[in-house]
């Protein structure tokens, strides 16, 4: 077993005080360590989007990053997004019925709240665009498109 | 008809709040004390023979808890869904290379796939089939003591050879549709728990009942020992109807012999190697006409590959043989289809079970056919259309509202499809970088489960209302993402007459209802909301015995809506009020349903007679562009009508459609496994591309509510109607574009280039 190290993580607004191993990927260390099994597993290399988190304001892939290297980082989880309600772009996630299995959801989400943070108003283009790492099998993307723009116009 | 206040509207599905916070729990989530972790030693090579196997240094390993293999089994040794021909694990004979061979069970993931690099595996490797036609032919190489030849069933309709003979147009093609990966976002899973010396499993799955069914053979325990819940699933498309038994069965056995939790989880790439795939077909499809543009004839040859094992492969194939003439007017049909052993990785169920393919031949076959006869391809397909007191190709004679000719109208009038089918070949000949094409196709989808798998349709339900007016349901069919739990709600709703919102279904599990066969053939809302609507019936009688009894009232002139007692139009009580005497009563708010179709007739050697209950019609138009430079299609705009029945939830019809046309861009233009001696060389979504947003063209859906008397409140299926046709259209699209006859698809840029314009 290698050496566990010590790290100091900000996950939705708490800090962590927790060792880990130095190889270990972001994604084990929110689900194994922290039991915020919202962050999904798809593939594990980085090839659909499940598992994004933002990493300083980013959508980044937290199968291909490692925990040791977030540890400046600002981290915001799908269990972090909901204050006291839920957040504009899940409640219309909902609303617009974009939800299916639900697998990628977190990952779409979270993607989506990165982009409204750099760009408050996004063109459909631009919407596609951002969300196009994230594979989603059920939806035909529509209602998810649709859902982050009537967000982003929630938003404004 | 009666006003309905909860089916037909786009309620908000409240099973969707857990899975946009996180919060809903799929089976990696599920974390049990004590668990273990198991994972499967397959094969290296797709036909050999083991000669010897040495798993004593994988079991040197502290971490490791067990390592199990064929010896190990207590009951039988059977992962075969219909036939007996496949082990859950391998002793001898190596037929394909997700043969499993063992199961090492340890402490944890990275400990277990060590100790699987050092279990030893001696193999005589043996030469291998991979073309089912040439399987098909193989005097030498035997895959089953049985032969190659699975099945081969048969459609004799009329007089085939005289309509060849007397003909003016003969159209002959062959074609080839790929292996599609279902690419469902969360990867198969179960996790087995041996507790107070019963067999608990969660899986992430299609259908509980199948599992159980497997897990009591494989265990030697009777099936009342076994409860199977289904976990909140990550999408399916029919890749978790049969394999999650497999790997159910191997989880649960090495739980009770251990006795502690374990679980097995696949990684992307065992489950792109492992799990069964969309069975590639070749089709030999003849079609005859008249100068007046009527089809007279047909004749069908199907290879359908099914790998090296049975699963569900005949049942796909029927489904398949009768659905190669698709919703036209045939009068003479010979159709052949065979199902074929190969050494490849073994095929199952994918949303469309064989139709997809079949209709890809067939619809291609309609616009060369068009083209040969100088009519336009909507027009042509007009004149053939099923009509009510048409027969089908199994001469099953269809009645009631069927909107194929009225589909063909609109889609011209939505899509402007005959005047862009000439336009576009004026402006192809002026551009020198794209094309554009406009194509289309139909299907027709048999509802339900075909005449030959009807004894297992048949559905369960319950109804419980407690005291403080909330309801819980059970069916015994799944929810996979299409919305199978909010449908039920609302038409359960509907039923007993009581708010949706006060209506929760959660998963099904074998303990709640009886078996209710799988969730596939697009029978969910249908098999769920018969035996609910009869359950729900049966609250709503008894509440109202007692709502009579409170106001005096007669019962025959009491109603139920929305909650609300209604006497001659107006509120007279709340249901609320209705329940708490009925707890002060002590009257059993719970009920259950029970639903089975008619028998259907079918004869086997002819092939023909009744092949389904009901069919839902579909027509799809595709608007694409072809760049000559780089070969890529781009489909632009897609527009899709669709027979419905009874749109239950609006939304969750359109949101099934728009998933459909994403899988059928898919399987159309991108999707292709490289399969070399049985082994998938791209088994990942690098190297295999399925659609991203970026990828989707523009949707317009136009629905018809064609009321269908063996729907709920006259609904019919659309998970697969809304796949089916989209690769054929696309495909007749880019045809029309490049002006040359696909025959194959996916239809990749590399194809464009090099093996249609012969760059």
């Amino acid at each position: 077993m290698p050496d566990l190290v010590k790290v100091t993580l900000n996950i939705n607004n708490t800090k962590y005080e927790i060792e880990v191993t130095p190889q270990e990927r972001l994604i084990d260390t929110l689900r194994n360590r922290l039991h915020l099994t919202g962050t999904k597993e798809g593939c594990g290399v980085g090839e659909c989007g499940a598992c994004v988190v933002i990493a300083d304001s980013l959508a980044v892939n937290s199968c291909l990053m490692l925990t040791a290297t977030s540890q400046s980082k600002e981290i915001i989880t799908i269990e972090g997004i909901a204050k006291d309600e839920l957040d504009v772009i899940q409640s219309t996630f909902l609303e617009e019925g974009a939800v299916q299995c639900g697998f990628c959801i977190p990952g779409m989400i979270l993607t989506a709240k990165a982009l409204l943070i750099q760009n408050k108003k996004p063109t459909i283009s631009e919407i596609e665009e951002a969300i196009s790492g994230n594979l989603c099998r059920c939806t035909g993307y529509k209602k998810i498109v649709k859902a982050i723009d009537k967000s982003a116009k929630k938003l404004i | 008809m009666k006003k309905l206040f909860s089916v037909g509207k786009s309620v908000v599905r409240k099973e969707a709040l857990a899975k946009v916070t996180g919060q809903a729990q799929f089976i990696d989530d599920i974390k049990l004390d004590n668990m273990l972790f198991a994972y499967f030693v397959t094969s290296e090579y797709a036909h050999a023979d083991i000669l010897d196997l040495d798993i004593s240094e994988a079991l040197k390993d502290p971490n490791i808890e067990a390592v199990y293999t064929a010896k190990d089994i207590p009951g039988a040794n059977d992962a075969g869904i219909i036939v007996k021909d496949q082990p859950l694990f391998v002793e001898k004979r190596i037929r394909q290379i997700s043969d499993r061979i063992a199961l090492v069970v340890g402490k944890d993931k990275a400990s277990v796939l060590k100790a699987i690099k050092k279990v030893k595996v001696k193999y005589k490797k043996l030469p291998g089939l991979f073309d089912p036609e040439e399987s098909l032919n193989s005097n030498k190489i035997k895959i089953h003591s049985s032969g190659n030849l699975i099945n081969h069933m048969k459609v004799r309709k009329g007089n085939v050879d005289k309509c060849f003979d007397d003909a003016d147009l003969i159209i002959k093609n062959k074609y080839k549709t790929p292996y599609q990966e279902h690419s469902y976002l969360e990867t198969q899973g179960v996790v087995a728990s041996f507790v107070n010396n019963r067999i608990e499993i969660f899986a992430s799955c299609q259908c509980p009942f199948y599992i159980r069914k497997q897990v009591s053979l494989v265990l030697g325990i009777p099936m009342n020992e076994i409860k199977v819940t289904q976990s909140v699933t990550g999408g399916a498309f029919g890749g978790k109807e049969d394999y999650p038994s497999e790997v159910a069965a191997a989880a649960a056995m090495a739980s009770m012999l251990l006795k502690r939790p374990v679980k097995i989880v696949l990684d992307r790439e065992d489950d792109f190697q492992w799990s069964t795939k969309r069975h590639p077909y070749v089709v030999y499809h003849e079609l005859a006409a008249k100068k007046n543009g009527k089809i007279t004839g047909a004749r069908v040859k199907i290879i359908a590959d099914a790998g090296a094992y049975v699963g569900m492969s005949v049942v796909v194939s029927e489904r398949a043989n009768v659905s190669a003439i698709g919703p036209y007017v045939v009068p003479n049909v010979h159709v052949d289809t065979y199902t074929v052993y190969t050494n490849n990785l073994f095929t199952g169920p994918y949303r469309g079970f064989g139709a997809p393919q079949v209709t890809f031949a067939c619809e291609r076959q309609m616009d060369e056919m068009a083209k040969a006869l100088e009519i336009d391809p909507l027009k042509f397909r007009e004149i053939n259309s099923i009509k009510s007191g048409s027969t089908t190709c199994t001469n099953q004679k269809v009645n009631g509202n069927i909107p194929c000719k009225e589909m063909c109208a609109d889609a011209d009038k939505l899509s402007g499809f005959k005047k862009k089918h000439e336009a576009y070949k004026e402006l192809n000949k002026n551009n020198n970088s794209v094309l554009k094409g406009i194509g289309v196709a139909s299907a027709m989808y048999g509802n339900n489960l075909a005449f030959g798998g009807q004894i297992l349709d048949r559905s369960g339900a319950s109804v419980k209302m407690d005291y403080d007016g909330s309801v819980n349901i059970s069916v015994g069919l799944t929810e996979m993402g299409q919305g199978l739990t909010t449908v039920s709600e609302q038409m359960a709703a509907e039923a007993i007459g009581v708010p949706y919102d006060v209506v929760r279904l959660h998963p099904v599990s074998t303990d709640l209802v009886s078996d209710s066969g799988p969730t596939v053939a697009s029978r969910g809302t249908i098999m769920s909301g018969q035996p609910l609507m009869i359950a729900g019936n049966k609250i709503k009688k008894k509440l109202l015995n007692v709502a009579s009894k409170m106001s005096g009232k007669k019962e025959k002139e009491l109603d139920l809506i929305e909650g609300n007692i209604i006497f001659k139009g107006k509120k007279i009580l709340s249901y609320l009020d209705v329940v708490n005497q009925c707890f002060l009563d002590r009257v059993n708010l719970f009920a259950d349903g029970w639903y089975f179709p008619p028998l259907k007739k079918f004869d086997k050697e002819t092939g023909l007679g009744e092949a389904y209950n009901s069919f839902a019609f579909a027509l799809l138009v595709a608007d694409v562009e072809v760049s000559k430079i780089t070969g890529k299609v781009t489909v632009n705009n897609i527009y899709a009508l669709h027979d419905i029945g009874k749109a239950i939830n609006p939304t969750l019809v359109e949101g099934q459609i728009e998933g459909g046309i994403s899988h059928g861009v898919g399987y159309g233009l991108m999707e292709k496994i490289i399969m070399k001696e049985g082994r998938i060389v791209n088994p990942s979504f690098t190297d295999y591309l399925i659609p991203v947003s970026l990828d989707m063209p523009n949707i317009k859906i136009k629905l018809y509510e064609t009321k269908d008397k063996f729907g709920p409140y006259g609904a019919k299926g659309i998970g697969e109607p809304s796949f089916i046709p989209v690769a054929s259209a696309i495909a007749n699209a880019v045809s029309h574009a490049i002006d040359k006859p696909i025959d194959e698809i996916p239809v990749v840029p590399e194809d464009i280039l090099c093996k249609y314009f012969k760059l």
